[in-house]
């Protein structure tokens, strides 16, 4: 199955077109059309599971020319499609075939334009696939923006009721981000140079701007210069490091994750969260880490402070935080920090926790979304203090709150355990790049997240059942509900009770990643 | 520069001239026509029948009569080459896609219409190969002259007054500029601007005087171009005019005037022997455009006065790609010349058709219309999401080659180089903001009636086949780079 990736981002744009033909009166076709997709990509990644080969890289690699366009006289730009999984990106391609599965059925009931609804859903789950896909970086960068405007539209047209505001915010954040790693981009496709043909190839794939041989003399990769105090090299990472870090978010830049994720309905609430924050992290580790190798070991403790800030502050925040999803937004900065952190750091431990950290809080936040939504399609309601002893009357929702909750808290046996531990434990290794404090830190963050979730168990669920006039509407869970919720929750044992086959995939890139980092270490 | 006078060569010159002489005899009948026929209506199908047929023929011979090398005509005062045959075809196209837009019921006097309408063209055509500076004049004034009164004719009194307006900046600046060139030749003693005896004059004998000329006739095309500071009456004039008309002017004059300003900016650079940085004015004066311009859209509240505003800032990022002064900038420029040709006129056009059946004028009157025609609602999202720069759209192309012709330029100090880098993308966040005003109105915005569905015509299907080509521009950019990459710039 060679075309097994195209095959997985392009059906659901093939399926756009489709359903731009249909009558827009057929809700159930829509449904059914997108259902099918992501059931088919479903099945398209189990016959990819099975057939890979191990002690390869690249799994699944395609090359087909795109542009090929000499451009006066310093040489040809080249980009190729070109796509292939590795150890980084084939556990998130997984997840989002799994999220956006849940999040087709968890739209099932939406009414409002069902076929615009159903189009840029199947759009955004292309763009996603594809980006999490791609290794030539414009295209990886296409895929990028492609996400946008279908988000931008989601959030705008099906969010609730300060929607217009939270949509708009997402995308200038996003967008000013985008133009950060864009400039970046440009300028490493110029300087990075490949000699084929007595011609100078300038290209966009990431593999050709990671080999050092290939930083073109004289340009700006191999230049010393300094401005402002810092060279070239040391701009560009942080460009990408605040471009990609609005992206997932990390504190200083996350102010617009609250207000979408507010705003957003509960599938787009669970796409967001479980796989857009994803790209930053992706792209640091894909991007930042291996061609900025240097920087990465010189920013490494800035790096890893904002990570911790993330942790302690998100935690706070969400401590803090008056309405149910709300306090997930805030969870998820913090949930993201350990992923700066454990890329920080530098090792094989770290690295590897902060890929399983990308892949178990997709999970788990997809969890605690979908319970948010279950209160509030019932009540239209998230104040958390306007509830208290739903464990009387939502039995089952109960159960899984408590597994989503102990999950997000990082309890043993769930998948969040194992990937905050290995974050840990590479922060805590001697060969680490950032000092010792920062994760014991972040330790605490797990405290603050034991406190936050622990007492709004207490206030929602314990005590005697207040109505505050939706007494009869607290039905429990609905057998779609408990579907999408169950599989989640088996998902996140699974992971954390059987961790070593994820591991396997990972760590052959965290360990070459890790390598690639030591191997610019001064002795 | 003393040239034989032989009418042989005049004779052999107007061979290369066949479009030019296609678009005068298309006028000189459709005045004719309109003598004949006082009919409106049948005066209207001739006369547009009349123009097609010219503007297509001109568009042929320009292809037929492609110039292999630079040709120089009628003693120097035209100069053939296929860069100006880019941009004459980019001007010719425009015009097809101005008569596709111009609507029976909206144009009172079709004849005076299609012949100002080809007047220009024609100006267009003749400035764009124009190579001295009474050629430049006159072919200018053939530009402006019918622009004053395109933006007048049959739109009341708001048109009168734009078109007043623009008639006495235009004025004013026509003889700023033949002030200009006056003081140029008493400088160099020719009027033959890509002539080495004007360029070595320029360079032995810098005067302050030269200096100042060169910046009076740099200001009269950045006035053609609508660029900052000289953009104060593309606000006023858009508005007054036509959907159509506003479309016109944002493109055909506009490009013809930056062939002409890149190709005089190359001559006053004196191949990098000035001791002026035009470079950095250019980018200084692109970025000015820019900013001016977005931040100028963000409070607009009128469809075309937004679009006003819009033209002004791609027209800064239109004279970004002259600063690098080299071969691939130039690249750029065509590239970036005809994609803005199309995401203009796509969104234009979606703009005149709801203009017309439903008498949307603001933004606001948006509101809600998607479900009028989904069809153009996308055509209209994708012209303005080219315009920010987005991808999947022929824009996110033009903007990569323009960037990364800068990037690589030695013309700016790398400081200098930087910072038009970083500017420059980061107004596109604020370009985002208010070009997607109009699709955040179509579709987000609820309205309480159901709007009345949009007639399908041939402008919604030409409407649709823009967007269609800026999505293609975008897979496929190699299709008109590789067809940029044959021509070359020859000053």
């Amino acid at each position: 199955m060679p075309y097994l990736l195209s095959l997985l981002i392009f059906s659901p744009l093939a399926a756009v077109l489709l359903a731009g033909l249909l009558p827009s009166r057929k809700h159930q076709w829509f449904r059914m059309l997108a259902l099918a997709v992501s059931i088919g990509q479903l099945l398209a990644l189990i016959a990819l599971f099975n057939s890979l080969s191990p002690n390869i890289n690249l799994y699944y690699a395609e090359q087909v020319r795109w542009l090929n366009i000499s451009l006066g006289t310093w040489g040809v730009l080249q980009a190729n499609y070109l796509v292939a999984v590795d150890g980084l990106s084939l556990p998130l391609v997984a997840l989002s075939v799994v999220v956006l599965l849940i999040a087709v059925i968890s739209s099932w009931h939406e009414q409002k334009n069902v076929k615009g609804y159903f189009m840029l859903v199947l759009t955004l789950n292309g763009a996603i696939i594809g980006s999490f896909c791609a290794l030539d970086m414009l295209l990886f960068y296409v895929f990028f923006e492609f996400m946008l405007i279908p988000m931008y539209f989601l959030i705008g047209i099906w969010g609730g009721a300060r929607r217009e505001y939270a949509s708009v915010k997402f995308l200038l954040y996003t967008l000013f981000g985008s133009i950060l790693i864009l400039i970046v981009f440009i300028g490493l496709y110029l300087g990075v140079g490949v000699v084929q043909f007595g011609q100078i190839l300038h290209s966009f794939s990431v593999l050709d701007w990671q080999d050092a041989h290939h930083h073109m003399a004289g340009s700006w990769l191999t230049s010393s210069e300094t401005y402002g105090g810092f060279t070239l090299k040391a701009w560009a990472f942080l460009f990408l490091l605040v471009g990609f870090g609005i992206k997932l978010p990390t504190v200083p830049f996350h102010t617009w994750l609250p207000d979408a994720h507010v705003e957003a309905s509960t599938p787009i609430s669970v796409i967001l969260a479980a796989l857009l924050l994803k790209v930053g992290g992706y792209g640091l580790a894909r991007v930042v880490l291996p061609v900025f190798s240097a920087e990465t070991i010189q920013f490494s403790g800035l790096v890893g402070g904002l990570g911790v800030v993330s942790i302690v502050y998100g935690g706070f925040n969400a401590l803090a935080s008056k309405d149910l999803k709300r306090l997930i937004a805030y969870s998820s900065v913090s949930h993201m920090g350990f992923v700066l952190l454990g890329l920080a750091s530098g090792t094989t431990e770290g690295i590897a926790g902060a890929v399983y950290q990308m892949v178990s809080h997709g999970i788990i936040t997809s969890m605690l979304f979908l319970i948010a939504g279950v209160l509030y399609d019932r009540t239209h309601d998230r104040l958390i203090d306007n509830y208290s002893g739903l464990a009387t009357v939502m039995p089952r929702y109960t159960a899984l709150i408590m597994i989503a909750f102990f999950a997000g808290m990082g309890l043993p046996g769930f998948s969040g355990f194992i990937a905050e531990v290995l974050v840990l434990l590479g922060g805590f290794n001697p060969l680490s790049l950032v000092p010792v404090w920062l994760p014991a830190l972040a330790a605490s963050g797990l405290l603050l997240a034991a406190g936050y979730f622990a007492w709004t168990i207490q206030r929602m669920l314990y005590g005697p059942f207040v109505t505050k006039g939706f007494a009869g509407t607290l039905t429990d869970l609905t057998s779609r509900e408990r579907f999408m919720l169950v599989s989640l929750a088996i998902l996140t044992l699974w992971l954390g009770i059987l961790p070593q086959g994820l591991l396997s995939l990972i760590n052959p890139f965290a360990e070459g990643l890790s390598r690639l980092l030591s191997d610019h270490l001064v002795p | 520069m003393q040239e034989a006078y032989s009418i042989s060569e005049v004779k052999g010159g107007l061979a290369y001239l066949l479009p030019e002489l296609t678009l005068t005899a298309g006028i000189l009948l459709i005045i004719i026509a309109g003598i004949i026929w006082h009919n409106k209506s049948r005066l209207w199908e001739i006369s547009i029948t009349l123009f097609v047929i010219t503007v297509l023929m001109a568009g042929f011979l320009t292809v037929y009569a492609w110039p292999q090398n630079s040709i120089r005509l009628f003693f120097g005062f035209i100069q053939q080459t296929d860069f100006a045959a880019y941009f004459k075809l980019l001007v010719l196209t425009g015009c097809a896609l101005t008569a596709g837009m111009s609507r029976k019921k909206s144009v009172e006097h079709p004849a005076e219409y299609f012949t100002l309408v080809l007047s220009v063209a024609l100006g267009s055509t003749l400035f764009i190969t124009s190579n001295h500076a009474l050629m430049f004049l006159l072919s200018l004034e053939l530009i402006s002259l019918p622009s004053y009164m395109l933006t007048a004719l049959g739109r009341g009194k708001g048109g009168a007054e734009a078109g007043l307006k623009y008639f006495l900046f235009g004025s004013t600046v026509t003889a700023v500029m033949i002030f200009g060139w006056s003081l140029l030749y008493s400088a160099t003693g020719t009027f033959d601007f890509t002539s080495s005896a004007f360029i070595d004059q320029l360079t032995q004998n810098a005067e302050p005087t030269a200096y100042l000329a060169s910046a009076l006739i740099i200001a009269g095309l950045l006035f053609k171009v609508s660029a900052v500071p000289f953009h104060l009456w593309a606000p006023d004039t858009y508005q007054a005019a036509s959907a159509a008309i506003a479309a016109f002017f944002s493109t055909v004059p506009k490009l013809a005037g930056l062939a002409v300003l890149a190709k005089i900016l190359l001559a006053f650079h004196l191949f990098g022997q000035s001791p002026v940085p035009f470079a950095a004015i250019v980018g200084v004066l692109s970025m000015a455009s820019i900013t001016l311009g977005n931040v100028g859209a963000l409070r607009q509240k009128h469809a075309k006065r937004l679009m006003a505003y819009s033209s002004i800032a791609q027209a800064g990022f239109l004279l970004l790609a002259l600063v690098p002064f080299d071969q691939s900038g130039l690249y750029a420029l065509q590239f970036y010349s005809a994609v803005y040709l199309v995401m203009n006129f796509a969104t234009f056009y979606v703009i005149g058709q709801f203009e017309h059946h439903q008498n949307v004028q603001t933004v606001e009157d948006f509101s809600g219309r998607a479900g009028a025609s989904w069809a153009l609602a996308l055509v209209i999202t994708t012209g303005l999401i080219a315009l920010i720069g987005l991808p999947p759209t022929g824009g996110f192309m033009a903007k990569l080659f323009l960037f990364s012709s800068l990037w690589s330029s030695t013309s700016v100090s790398p400081t200098l180089r930087l910072v038009f880098l970083i500017l420059g993308l980061l107004n596109t966040v604020v370009a985002l903001f208010y070009y997607l005003k109009i699709p955040y109105y179509l579709f987000v915005k609820d309205r309480q009636d159901k709007p009345k569905s949009l007639p399908w015509e041939l402008q919604g299907v030409l409407s649709v086949l823009l967007a269609l080509a800026l999505l293609v521009a975008f897979v496929l950019p190699g299709l008109l780079m590789g067809w940029i990459n044959k021509t070359t710039f020859v000053l």
